[in-house]
């Protein structure tokens, strides 16, 4: 039985993915994450809420024509947070009943953290998933970044 | 089908036991119980059950509930975020995602 931490790409994929499709590359990747998972469930991390609700408001407004989210984002925050709301909601509510296991960010993972930085030497961002993932007994990671490639107690699964 | 769902983070919650608090008070491994407390354990010895019911004061038949389906929690929850835009998912899956998009960075060069 094996554990695997979803990375934000995965969860993100998923959630954009068109509904009802059966066999695209994102249920094709679901697929072979969820069998390689068997029983031992799905993990994430407080990152990877943080990513997913950041990346998800800059698609909406990208959706609703806008054509430079980054800087509309940038300028009124709290505008682009609250026209967000309804979806986000919809958002979590859709993430909890995956029933995922969140890893929280102990001192164990900020310290692993540390380490894979300075061994392998992972970016930051990905040190810290990493951390979440070791630390919570997870051998798989659902992922398309490459640079976990470097972790060699971690099996990506890649799209 | 008929499917069960455990209730031990439920009831772990109620008694303010951490997954690390009720591995030591069932005396089990505390992957064991993650998994559980996450709903995802499907095949757990009658001595786990036994253990579980001992340290949460309940009866084993307590320890569960009917009518969830995790699996289908996936099928449901596909594109619950709306359907990307052409291409959008090419560069997701193929690692490409823009520096510009990520959180970490934006708040870092945000003005103060």
């Amino acid at each position: 039985m094996s554990r695997c931490y979803l990375d934000t790409n995965f969860i993100y994929a998923h959630l954009r993915a068109k509904r009802g499709a059966m066999l695209g590359p994102v249920e094709a990747w679901r697929a072979r994450v969820l069998s390689e998972m068997d029983d031992g469930g799905g993990v994430i991390s407080g990152l990877v809420l943080d990513e997913l609700a950041y990346r998800l408001v800059l698609a909406w407004l990208r959706d609703d024509g806008d054509g430079d989210p980054l800087s509309t984002f940038r300028q009124d925050t709290r505008k682009a947070m609250r026209a967000a709301r309804r979806r986000l909601t919809a958002v979590w509510r859709a993430v909890d009943s995956l029933s995922l296991e969140l890893q929280p960010t102990e001192h164990a993972v900020v310290e692993a953290a540390k380490s894979l930085m300075a061994q392998p030497g992972l970016a930051p961002r990905d040190a810290f998933h990493a951390a979440h993932a070791l630390e919570a007994g997870c051998d798989l990671i659902a992922s398309s970044d490459t640079g976990f490639d470097q972790v060699a107690a971690l099996r990506r699964v890649a799209p | 089908m008929l499917t069960i769902a455990w209730r031990v983070e439920e009831l772990a919650a109620q008694r303010g036991l951490t997954a690390r608090q009720l591995a030591e008070e069932a005396g089990l491994d505390q992957k064991t119980v993650r998994n559980i407390l996450a709903g995802r354990a499907t095949r757990v010895d009658l001595n786990t059950i036994a253990r579980l019911s001992r340290a949460l004061g309940v009866g084993p038949g307590s320890l569960w509930d009917l009518g969830a389906d995790p699996a289908r929690a996936w099928e449901t929850s596909a594109g619950s975020a709306g359907e990307a835009r052409p291409g959008e998912l090419d560069d997701v899956l193929a690692g490409r995602w823009s520096e510009q998009t990520d959180p970490a960075l934006e708040r870092a060069l945000r003005s103060p």
